[in-house]
């Protein structure tokens, strides 16, 4: 079954997925529908060192990624599903939001979102200071 | 002791949230603790953290 749920949630560790799972159980129909490893900022080029398959695998890999984009109406949440979350995750999910707004030129809300299965106060403080929904599950 | 064993079992539903709020904010124990077992109750009800649920709260920032 994990096997499944990883192919499932591309880019999810086994623990993420997890913490994903428990989420899609507690909070079904949180959004219409979700995608998964969304690629965003422009990685790095070795063009100038390598051949094309190459440098496409290159770029994909130094590609930031986002866990999970969801759609909702006209709503569109970046999800950052991390186990035991801390401060890397406000890092992580402020670069998202600037790369998907650049990368799609979306104009409608956009909201950063955190599931995560322990956090402490001070992140949620930060995090909630920064507009960001945090899920425990 | 887990945590969620300090919030008693009848506050531990999401119809409650106002009596747990009276509960919490009458607990003689630190904000951060409060933040805590908030933190706590929004895992095990079901409901997301928001800065809107802190500051109902008293316990933003």
């Amino acid at each position: 079954m994990e096997g499944n749920q990883v192919k499932l949630f591309p880019h999810l560790l086994p623990k993420e997925v997890e913490i994903w799972d428990r989420f899609l159980d507690r909070y079904p129909g949180y959004c219409d529908y979700y995608e998964y490893d969304i690629h965003v900022g422009e990685g790095i080029d070795v063009s100038d060192r390598y051949p094309k398959a190459y440098v496409d695998m290159v770029r994909k890999l130094t590609q930031k990624r986002i866990d999970v984009v969801g759609f909702r109406n006209d709503l569109v949440f970046l999800f950052e599903v991390k186990p035991d979350a801390g401060l890397t995750a406000l890092g992580e999910l402020l670069a998202y939001m600037f790369y998907f707004s650049r990368k799609y030129k979306y104009d409608g809300v956009i909201r950063s979102v955190l599931v995560t299965d322990i956090i402490d106060p001070d992140t949620v403080d930060v995090l909630l200071a920064k507009g960001i929904l945090v899920f425990v599950v | 002791m887990s945590m969620i064993e300090e919030i008693p079992e009848l506050l531990r539903i999401k119809e409650n949230k106002d009596k747990f709020r009276s509960y919490l904010i009458g607990l003689p124990v630190s904000d951060v603790r409060k933040k805590q077992l908030l933190i706590e109750w929004c895992k095990v009800v079901g409901v997301p953290i928001t800065a809107e649920l802190f500051s109902e709260f008293g316990l933003s920032g």
